[in-house]
């Protein structure tokens, strides 16, 4: 069945078609900050209704794939991430493009991709149940104990300025805390206003931090615009990177991958996480992490690898236990329902094919991902040419289209606004970007785990005994803050 | 002149992309009951995609669609247990071209438990248009529980001790105080939404927890969970076999949700009358619809009409007003 269900997809050239289709306008999506792959599928859903299951869903998960990798482009060559999965991506690929390296940062960003894409993929084959298993353990002990390690490794994301890196996550969590309290649903800052309920949305807080800025430093610099660098001419040779750089990063890309995978296999944290994970774990562990930030391949490599494979992480889930990890594939559960496919534990027995075909599909998304990305290298890079005074308007629009877009409201347009300008104040003030988003979204995700361990606690408080697995993360989370705590304060005598 | 030109493109291209996203307001308050409806009904659904209520409207709107003749644009607006959608529906003008989905325990658990408050007379009822696949009870395939008198006895034996997966505020709590409130000594445990709380069920957080039908049914068929009563008034089509709680000696626990359509306060009369006959048609008529929804939900298709929507409107309220200060705690 396996055989039988893979090669449908490949049989088929309508089905075919429809992928490179799917994954074309999928980087679209993702390539516009403001327009995400949740939007893309959201939009196609009513089209695949008219379609058999197998083409329907191979459509969808297109989408999902290219509205994931999409992201890379602007966050490469705008500093803006397309899509909140892409937030790292801009830590190094951003600096690349500046020094003139824009192609090798494309070219490493869309290979890695693939990549990780692959590897998900192969997790899904051959542990997808083992993995669903793993899933099933983890319960909010072990999301408190996640939260908090990721969190910690904000301090090492910062590097140096520790302080201000705190900062950011504590402004980050903060702004999450606004709306209905988990749980009890108390309402938090809302000043009586009912549209507040709902909080403040990721998409509007990553384009006030990210596109805004970007438009606002661009307007300041317009007197004095700093020396674009092009790469001259635009001939990529092969992947454009050399094969000597692919095994300097094999080490760097198994990291990623895995920890991209882990993130997805858990539900409700998503790609942009994954990536910052993933790069902060490749900078520490790197010899030359002061390198990180100045525009090196390591640093999009963790990024683009990690995001990716959080694709075929999140589909464990949904897939074999019917739970979404992240927005889109919430709508992805809806799609399958609305195909007649249960996702479930006899999901194997009752729609194999269908599961056997989405392999197939991920694996033609990703080599149309590879070859679209590639053949349209050279006209995003000529993104880079247009003068900023016509690109950021058209981008600027995209984006308020993109945050009234999630849910339809003005309000959240406000609100990206607000943070808007709240980037320009804390760009003033030195205050990096990413730990904001970090806190935004581990917060929430501490706060009500932490509730329910509380509440387990109250029953028996010697429940925390049978969680090994939370157990072994706040150990490694102590050891590697204080081993960082310790680095940083030797570095700084060593100065003095 | 050529500055000029990219000037008016790049201006065009923002100005186009801002329209494209619509107006909030509709611009034409033209409700004329005769000839509605002439273009495209917008319906919104209060839940997040994947849910019960968003699949039993998708699975309606298709023949409904073709009953009313215009293209339905289906869109989610989810948060607050529905409130963030009902919110927008009380700023929407009632022209008859929007329409809100929620459901009856919802409507009237965010009263009752203080979140919200107006109740469901804040909006004009169309009509119920399915039934939720029912609220059940569900314990792990290997525990000893067989019935929920087995379950009762030993929260009894040692109480405090077992714990039950629940979402705290909603109708699901509110059963769990019911079973309280007869004598279960269980520890309530907050455990996310319906999917979670089964997944805290398999991974043994949780010695038992309530969740609707279409999101345990794919585990009672791979033998991993068991249900031990639903919460509704009467059986379900799916499992005849499974007693309801009040068969299975727990008083009063009856939970009935029931999914329906909300417009706008004030949409012409003429018009709901127009829209809820269309929704009875394919309810009693169309087979495919039918056999459609039981296969999901384990329901027969059902529908209310307008008046009699209002008074299940108005049980369902009382019910949960009676117990709004256990809920409001």
């Amino acid at each position: 069945m396996f055989v039988a269900g893979f090669s449908v997809i490949f049989s088929n050239p309508i089905i075919i078609l429809l992928i490179f289709l799917g994954v074309a306008v999928g980087i679209i999506f993702g390539a516009i900050p403001g327009l995400t792959a949740t939007m893309a599928v959201v939009m196609f859903l009513p089209l695949t209704y008219t379609m058999t299951p197998i083409m329907g869903i191979a459509l969808l998960v297109a989408l999902y794939i290219g509205g994931t990798s999409g992201g890379l482009i602007s966050a490469i060559l705008l500093n803006i991430p397309g899509t909140p999965a892409s937030v790292a991506t801009c830590f190094d690929g951003r600096p690349m493009a500046l020094k003139g390296q824009a192609t090798k940062a494309l070219g490493v960003g869309i290979f890695y991709s693939f990549l990780g894409t692959i590897f998900g993929l192969l997790l899904m084959i051959l542990i997808a149940p083992l993995l669903a298993k793993v899933a099933i353990m983890f319960g909010p002990f072990e999301y408190c104990a996640l939260a908090l390690f990721s969190l910690s490794l904000v301090v090492m994301l910062t590097g140096k300025d520790i302080i201000r890196g705190l900062m950011s996550a504590f402004i980050g969590m903060m702004l999450a805390t606004a709306g209905l309290a988990p749980i009890d649903s108390a309402k938090r800052f809302t000043f009586g206003n009912a549209q507040m309920n709902s909080g403040f949305q990721l998409l509007s807080l990553l384009i006030g931090l990210y596109a805004i800025s970007e438009v606002l430093n661009a307007a300041g610099d317009l007197d004095n615009p700093p020396p674009q660098v092009y790469s001259g001419k635009l001939k990529i040779k092969g992947l454009g990177f050399s094969f000597k750089e692919f095994k300097s990063q094999i080490g760097n890309f198994l990291c990623s991958a895995i920890i991209g995978s882990g993130i997805g296999i858990l539900p409700g944290i998503g790609g942009g996480t994954a990536g910052m994970l993933s790069y902060t774990f490749v900078k520490n562990k790197s010899k030359y992490s002061e390198k990180f930030g100045t525009g090196i391949i390591d640093g999009v490599v963790a990024s683009e690898t990690s995001n990716n494979a959080c694709i075929g992480g999140a589909m464990i889930p949904l897939l074999t236990l019917g739970i979404p990890g992240d927005g889109t594939t919430a709508v992805l559960l809806g799609a399958l329902m609305v195909h007649n496919v249960s996702a479930g534990p006899l999901i194997f027995q009752k729609n194999g094919a269908v599961v056997y075909s989405i392999y197939g599909t991920i694996l033609v998304s990703a080599f149309a991902m590879l070859v679209i990305e590639y053949i349209g290298m050279r006209g995003f890079i000529n993104v880079l040419k247009i003068p900023k005074q016509y690109l950021l308007p058209v981008v600027m629009s995209l984006c308020f289209v993109g945050a009234f877009g999630s849910s339809n409201r003005m309000f959240d347009v406000y609100c990206a606004f607000g943070f808007g300008i709240l980037s320009f104040l804390m760009r003033k003030g030195s205050l990096p970007f990413p730990p904001v988003i970090l806190g935004f979204i581990l917060g929430p995700l501490f706060e009500s785990n932490f509730r329910r361990v509380s509440q387990y606690m109250e029953i028996d408080s010697n429940s925390w005994e049978s969680h090994p697995i939370a157990i072994t993360f706040l150990i490694i989370t102590i050891v590697l803050f204080t081993f960082n705590i310790l680095k940083i304060a030797k570095t700084k005598k060593s100065k003095d | 002149m050529k500055k000029k030109l990219v000037i008016l493109l790049i201006g065009s291209i923002v100005l186009g992309s801002l329209f494209a996203t619509g107006s909030q307001e509709s611009v034409v308050t033209n409700d004329n009951a005769e000839s509605w409806p002439d273009k495209a009904i917008n319906i919104v659904i209060t839940s997040s995609a994947g849910g019960d209520g968003d699949y039993l409207m998708r699975l309606l709107a298709n023949p409904l669609e073709k009953e009313l003749g215009v293209p339905l644009v289906i869109t989610n607006m989810a948060g607050g247990n529905g409130s963030v959608g009902m919110d927008d529906m009380m700023n929407k003008n009632a022209d008859g071209y929007t329409f809100y989905v929620n459901n009856t325990c919802a409507l009237s658990a965010n009263e009752a438990n203080g979140l919200v408050d107006y109740d469901y007379s804040v909006s004009d009822p169309v009509g119920v248009f399915a039934k939720h696949s029912g609220e059940m009870i569900w314990v792990r395939a290997d525990s000893p529980y067989m019935t929920m008198n087995d379950l009762i006895k030993a929260t009894q034996a040692t109480p405090g001790k077992l714990t039950i997966g629940v979402s705290m505020g909603g109708s699901v709590y509110a059963a769990s105080l019911m079973l309280q409130k007869a004598g279960a000594k269980f520890s309530l445990v907050d455990a996310s939404d319906g999917a979670e709380r089964i997944i805290a069920l398999l991974g043994k957080q949780v010695d038992c927890c309530i969740a609707g039908y279409g999101i345990g049914k794919e585990y009672i068929e791979s033998g991993d969970l068991r249900p031990l009563c639903t919460l509704m008034g009467s059986r379900s089509k799916a499992l005849p076999d499974v007693p309801t709680a009040e068969e299975a000696g727990v008083d009063g626990l009856v939970i009935n949700n029931l999914f329906l359509l909300l417009a706008p306060k004030g949409t012409n009369p003429a018009i709901i009358g127009k829209i809820n006959s269309a929704i009875l048609k394919i309810t009693n008529e169309d087979e495919e619809y039918a056999a459609a929804t039981t296969k999901y939900s384990g329901q027969n298709a059902y529908a209310l009409n307008v008046q009699d929507t209002i008074n299940i409107l108005d049980s369902t309220r009382s019910q949960f007003m009676e117990i709004s200060d256990l809920l409001k705690k």
